[in-house]
């Protein structure tokens, strides 16, 4: 909280003091979302992501960005990671601060762009459902290679804390990523991800993950994403008492067709071999409309979750808005 | 024996290594590939045919960065996309030129600029490179950032430069002449990226299909371009290659207006291969929609 503080108090200050020129970009993404499970609908609340993005340096920029759920939840600092991208030798970069670890392509993905709206349960399952993010260090080595090929290696604070269990300690992750361009409108890009806490041997998680896009012009454009990960089982002591994890295969496939630029519609499968013990698997469709790129979106998700024998519906919608100058999301 | 020829190898390989250019505009690479002859090399990240306010930050385009001695910016706010790629590219020795600078700049904003005035650029509209005056700028502005980061064809760059300029001084010349009848014509344009061509060459932008700046057209501004094109007497509409048709279509139905297709960028359309070609392209493509 203090260090919330801290950010917010700097920011003000320099607001204050500096000249326009040298201000960060601000901006603010605010979202309303209503659910409809088991016969009752409710409003989920809203929540705002607030980010401060800016060169602190000729070498190393700055992002911050903060998200608080509305009204019960403390303000959060999702990231605020000092990155150091051209003052490196050797295509070196270097971040630093509390980040999302380049671990699998849906980790460093902010929520507000996901056209399904919430995270898949079987990816909630794996990395949490406020997916994960530590106090750390990550290396990326751009290799010397024709095309994009990326190595990262990062070092954090504490693992991942998924299904309630508190967070291990010192954990690394890695992933090596490729990016091809397959025309001048179709690229695909895959990598494989590692993750293991450091003290202990058996729990890691494996990761693999593919995008293809398809943009012919400005009013039509395809996604298709997909991971997998692995989890081997593993035992851990928490508050005294032994928590079993058992072995988990999970995974989602996404494909998002955008139309007439302001409409998108697409579908979802995901599965986990073990959630609560029983096999889960849902599917879902959604609809999407963005009338003014994405400073407005309409979004509606319909899903059919399956776990064990029992079958539950489930429809949310949300209206999402963006404030200010929200840099452009890369591929 | 062998280190010496290698080293000799290496020297030479290095003395004919040509300046590595990457521009975010075709514009502003043809301009470079003028000015720089020979001793360049010059790609750009956006096509021709594609919308420069929207152009995706792919990691192919950083690795195209990535080798770069140069990297030559619209600026004024068009290619933010741009500052991702070049970050994303780790290249530390790049020398990052804006070349918008020593030009005069319009439709500055005179009051607060929010997203209620739709997609408005605060530093002016940016499509500053339809004006040949504006071209000689830019040309002006490559020559020097080629000269500083290769001194040695500074002679040549200089050369290549007046060769550039003197090509522009006869072209309009010649457009003076041959498209003198542009003057005081109307068109309805679909986005607000004519009004540097508009200045140089005496066109009036009647209305825009969008509403404001990159918003599409709605039931009611078609409702009121129906009125404007009937009241003023509109003949043309045109259009950048990457908009839809939908829209001109409906009007062109409704009131017999002609569509054509402007190259807002070198190689947008075919026959718009270099800087020139794209300028008379554009004229030579309103006389006739005209019937001038």
């Amino acid at each position: 909280m203090r260090l919330v503080y801290f950010v917010i108090f700097s920011v003000a200050l320099g607001v204050l003091n500096a000249q326009t020129t040298v201000n960060p970009d601000i901006s603010v993404i605010g979202e309303l979302v209503g659910t409809w499970e088991n016969g009752s609908s409710q409003l989920q609340g809203s929540s705002v992501e607030l980010a401060f993005q800016g060169y602190v340096n000729p070498y190393a920029r700055v992002d911050v960005f903060l998200h608080k759920h509305m009204p019960e939840e403390p303000i959060e600092v999702e990231e605020a990671v000092l990155s150091i991208e051209r003052g490196l030798p050797f295509g070196l970069a270097l971040r630093t601060g509390k980040l999302r670890p380049d671990f699998g392509k849906i980790n460093g993905q902010h929520n507000h762009t996901f056209p399904q709206i919430a995270l898949p349960t079987p990816v909630e399952q794996i990395l949490s459902d406020e997916k994960w993010g530590a106090s750390g260090l990550e290396g990326r080595w751009l290799l010397p290679l024709p095309w994009y090929s990326n190595l990262s290696v990062a070092y954090l604070q504490n693992g991942i804390s998924a299904e309630g269990t508190p967070a291990p300690g010192p954990s690394m992750a890695s992933r090596y990523s490729v990016f091809i361009d397959l025309s001048p409108v179709s690229h695909l890009e895959t990598g494989v991800s590692y993750y293991q806490v450091l003290d202990k041997a058996d729990e890691n998680i494996k990761a693999l993950d593919l995008k293809y896009k398809w943009r012919p012009d400005k009013y039509r454009a395809l996604v298709w994403q997909t991971e997998l990960f692995n989890r081997p089982a593993s035992n851990h002591l928490a508050n005294g008492s032994l928590i079993v994890q058992p072995k988990v295969t999970a995974g989602y496939s996404l494909l998002n067709y955008q139309f007439n630029k302001v409409w998108n519609l697409g579908a979802i499968v995901d599965y986990s071999s073990n959630l609560d013990e029983a096999v889960y698997h849902s599917e879902g469709a959604f609809v999407g409309y963005s009338p003014a790129e994405e400073t407005t979106v309409v979004r509606l998700f319909l899903k059919q979750e399956h776990a064990g024998d029992d079958t539950n519906p489930q429809f949310m919608a949300q209206m999402l808005w963006s404030l200010g100058p929200h840099k452009a999301h890369q591929f | 024996m062998l280190l010496r020829i290698l080293l000799m190898v290496l020297l030479t390989l290095g003395l004919q290594a040509k300046v590595r250019v990457v521009a975010s505009l075709t514009d502003l690479a043809d301009i470079a590939k003028q000015v720089g002859g020979s001793n360049i090399s010059v790609i750009s990240i956006a096509r021709g045919s594609q919308d420069p306010h929207y152009v995706e930050v792919l990691p192919s385009s950083m690795i195209k960065v990535k080798q770069a001695d140069i990297y030559l910016m619209v600026g004024m706010e068009l290619d933010q996309w741009a500052e991702q790629i070049i970050d994303g590219s780790r290249n530390r020795h790049l020398h990052i030129v804006d070349c918008s600078e020593d030009i005069q700049r319009l439709e500055v904003p005179t009051r607060k600029v929010d997203a209620s005035m739709g997609d408005i650029h605060p530093n002016g509209n940016p499509h500053y490179w339809l004006d040949p005056e504006n071209g000689k700028a830019i040309a002006a502005t490559i020559t020097r950032s080629l000269k500083e980061v290769d001194p040695r064809h500074a002679v040549e760059y200089d050369q290549n430069l007046q060769t550039f300029l003197s090509s522009l001084d006869t072209l309009e010349a010649q457009w003076a002449t041959e498209f003198a009848d542009l003057r005081g014509q109307s068109v309805v344009y679909y986005h607000d990226t004519w009004p540097y061509f508009n200045q140089r060459f005496g066109l009036n932008a009647a209305a825009y299909i969008e509403p404001k700046p990159g918003i599409m057209p709605t039931p009611t501004h078609l409702d009121h371009l129906i009125r404007v094109i009937r009241d003023q007497q509109v003949k043309v509409i045109a259009m950048e290659p990457y908009f839809s048709r939908k829209a001109p279509d409906f009007l062109a139905e409704k009131t017999g207006i002609k569509i054509v297709r402007m190259a807002q960028s070198v190689d947008a359309e075919k026959g718009t291969e270099t800087y020139q070609k794209m300028l008379t392209y554009n004229l030579q493509t309103l006389k006739d929609a005209l019937e001038l």
